[in-house]
């Protein structure tokens, strides 16, 4: 398969992706190259699926954690994303009544977290 | 209680736009911790409410007319690729392959129709916010490559051949993925999704990098394979 252009790199995809076959194609014709074959069979089943493929799992574990961990602001900055985008709109968002008379947001907040901080200054 | 000033970012000149330079501002701080503070939250949960009710009334209908149009056009031209040469006579033939492309140049021109008020809302957008939408957000290359092949599916619908039918499904077949991950934007709105399209993205930029290395790896075991097969 690998004695081609395209079949060595399909070769190749196939085997960082764990799909080779038991002799990895390596009897076929004379067998004279089985040696060098199986050695180099080692060192890419190693780098490429061992460690390439581990690796590739902790980045995205990583990323996951640490986008979890910011789970709140990151909603919120994506809602920021939004607003921004949506900033000029073919259709109004307020109309110029509201516009002109809005002045303040009133806002209710929960005490809970609150709580807490005025417990530890005190 | 929280009372927080508002009415300056409303306000704002259009020429100046000191509203949307502020809310620019917060969204290109690296610090997070702004998040956390109770003005930010209220400002933008309150204008998060009042943009998402007016997205809901334009944009989702346009996404969903343009699903629409793709779906009908897209199994339109199949049914009239499955009874191409129906008739045997001349006569009926030329009347069909007339009504044939009648029906091509509709499609073509309500095709046309829809992609450029899309157009309109990508232009609009690259113009005011760049920063969020092409930088910060995969969303502005999204639409904007959705705009183009829909462009140009509506150039291929107008002519009727047969190299023009099969790239006019290529065309259709990457359109249909595009439309699939515009539809993420709407999710993307909901608290529950929000946070999984966002990582399954961020994931993409992350492994960026490693995939360079990967391809590298690759690239020279593929070569080392290739030059022993040539024994």
């Amino acid at each position: 398969m690998y004695h081609t252009k395209p079949g060595a790199v399909i070769f190749m995809y196939y085997l960082v992706l764990g799909e080779v076959g038991t002799s990895g194609g390596f009897e076929e014709g004379d067998k004279s190259q089985l040696i060098i074959l199986w050695i180099l069979f080692v060192i890419v089943t190693f780098i490429a699926i061992t460690v390439m493929m581990n690796m590739l799992v902790a980045i995205m574990g990583d990323t996951f954690a640490k986008s979890y961990e910011n789970k709140e602001a990151n909603i919120l900055r994506s809602k920021l994303r939004f607003i921004i985008d949506n900033w000029i709109s073919p259709v109004p968002v307020f109309s110029p009544k509201e516009r002109k008379s809005t002045m303040y947001l009133v806002a209710a907040m929960l005490l809970e977290d609150k709580e807490e901080e005025f417990e530890a200054i005190n | 209680m929280k009372l927080v000033e508002v009415g300056w970012i409303l306000r704002e000149e259009p020429k100046k736009r000191y509203g949307l330079k502020f809310l620019q501002a917060i969204y290109n701080s690296e610090n997070f911790e702004i998040y956390n503070t109770d003005t930010v939250k209220i400002i933008i949960e309150y204008f998060f409410k009042r943009y998402k009710a007016n997205v809901w009334s334009y944009l989702l209908p346009l996404y969903v007319v343009s699903v629409m149009i793709f779906v009908v056009t897209a199994f339109y031209v199949e049914w009239l690729e499955d009874n191409k040469n129906l008739h045997k006579d001349n006569e009926s033939k030329k009347t069909e392959d007339r009504r044939r492309h009648i029906v091509r140049v509709i499609l073509s021109i309500v095709y046309l129709v829809s992609t450029t008020a899309n157009l309109g809302i990508v232009v609009t957008k690259s113009y005011f916010s760049p920063i969020t939408y092409w930088k910060g957000s995969q969303w502005g290359m999204i639409d904007s490559t959705f705009v183009l092949f829909s462009y140009i599916i509506s150039a291929l619908i107008m002519t009727d051949t047969k190299s023009t039918t099969a790239a006019l499904r290529y065309f259709e077949a990457f359109t249909a993925i595009l439309i699939a991950f515009r539809g993420l934007y709407f999710l993307e709105l909901n608290n529950k999704f929000s946070p999984l399209i966002l990582i399954m993205f961020k994931v993409f930029g992350d492994i960026y990098y490693f995939m360079l290395v990967l391809i590298l790896v690759m690239f020279s075991f593929t070569t080392a394979f290739w030059t022993i097969g040539q024994n």
